[in-house]
């Protein structure tokens, strides 16, 4: 799966640690989704699409 | 000519090549030393004779165990390089630090485990006090453990699983094929302790793996 985690992480200026706080998950964890190697429960998708104000599947694709 | 620099290998491949040669310089210079020890002060260790291929096995994982344990605690000390290593932006933080820490504690605990019934075999201890001791320490290794657990995201309990299953799955093969040749009249019996060392040597190189590739190493 793919995402564009770290291209709307730069569109708001946030540093990795900004995303993990308001994720509530580890720096490493927004690194391997970032980087693709860790696919996120759905639980933290729907998290992360509230946090960037996206709708999942403007994040999320195959 | 398409050169194989070590800058063209995938991570991972380079971290096993480091990982081969060192075991390889460091094993061959260990033989020497133990070598040299043997001949020059011949009865001066321990009589090592009563020793069986499990507690070799048993005596290696436990020394995998305790290289990991220091080699995470000493860079624990070093945040830029520890943050370079957890592939994170910049310095590792405080809490990074301080699970590191919890895992080399962790990691040290469960190489004393591991070579403790090898080591109490050995020295004349009763039975029962060996027993309480070694259980003892297993529960105080398993609070850790459930501990960290609990205090870790998604992803570190994912790794966490993929190893668990990852490692039945190749064990129980393993231990199938054994089980075969064995019930075939063609290989010895194994013992409970045979397969625990066989297990924990499996899960130590499965975990290894599942780690790098989730990116978390």
């Amino acid at each position: 799966m793919n995402n564009r985690l770290k291209v709307l992480r730069a569109e708001r200026n946030w540093s990795q640690a900004d995303l993990a706080d308001a994720l509530g998950v580890s720096r490493q964890t927004v690194n391997a989704l970032e980087t693709g190697r860790y696919d996120p429960s759905l639980p933290l998708a729907f998290k992360i699409a509230k946090v960037l104000e996206q709708p999942i599947e403007s994040i999320f694709s195959e | 000519m398409s050169g194989l620099s070590p800058a063209s290998l995938p991570e991972w491949a380079r971290h096993l090549a480091k990982a081969l040669l060192s075991g390889v310089v460091f094993g061959v210079l260990g033989y020497g030393v133990g070598r040299l020890a043997a001949d020059h002060f011949p009865g001066l260790g321990p009589d090592l004779s009563a020793l069986r291929w499990g507690d070799a096995v048993g005596g290696i994982v436990a020394l995998g165990l305790l290289v990991a344990c220091l080699g995470t605690f000493v860079t624990s000390f070093n945040r830029p390089s520890l943050g370079r290593i957890l592939k994170l932006e910049g310095p590792a933080g405080d809490g990074e630090v301080r699970e590191v820490r919890a895992q080399s504690a962790i990691l040290g605990l469960s190489a004393i485990i591991m070579i403790l019934p090898i080591v109490l075999s050995g020295v004349g201890l009763p039975v029962t006090a060996s027993l309480a001791l070694i259980a003892l320490l297993l529960v105080v290794h398993t609070a850790l453990n459930l501990r960290l657990y609990r205090s870790v995201d998604e992803l570190f309990r994912r790794v966490v699983i993929e190893a668990g299953a990852l490692t039945f799955w190749v064990g129980q093969g393993v231990l199938f094929l054994w089980a075969a040749a064995e019930r075939l009249g063609a290989a010895p019996a194994l013992t409970a302790w045979d397969i625990y060392v066989v297990l924990m040597a499996v899960y130590l190189v499965v975990s290894m793996i599942v780690t790098v590739r989730r990116g978390l190493a």
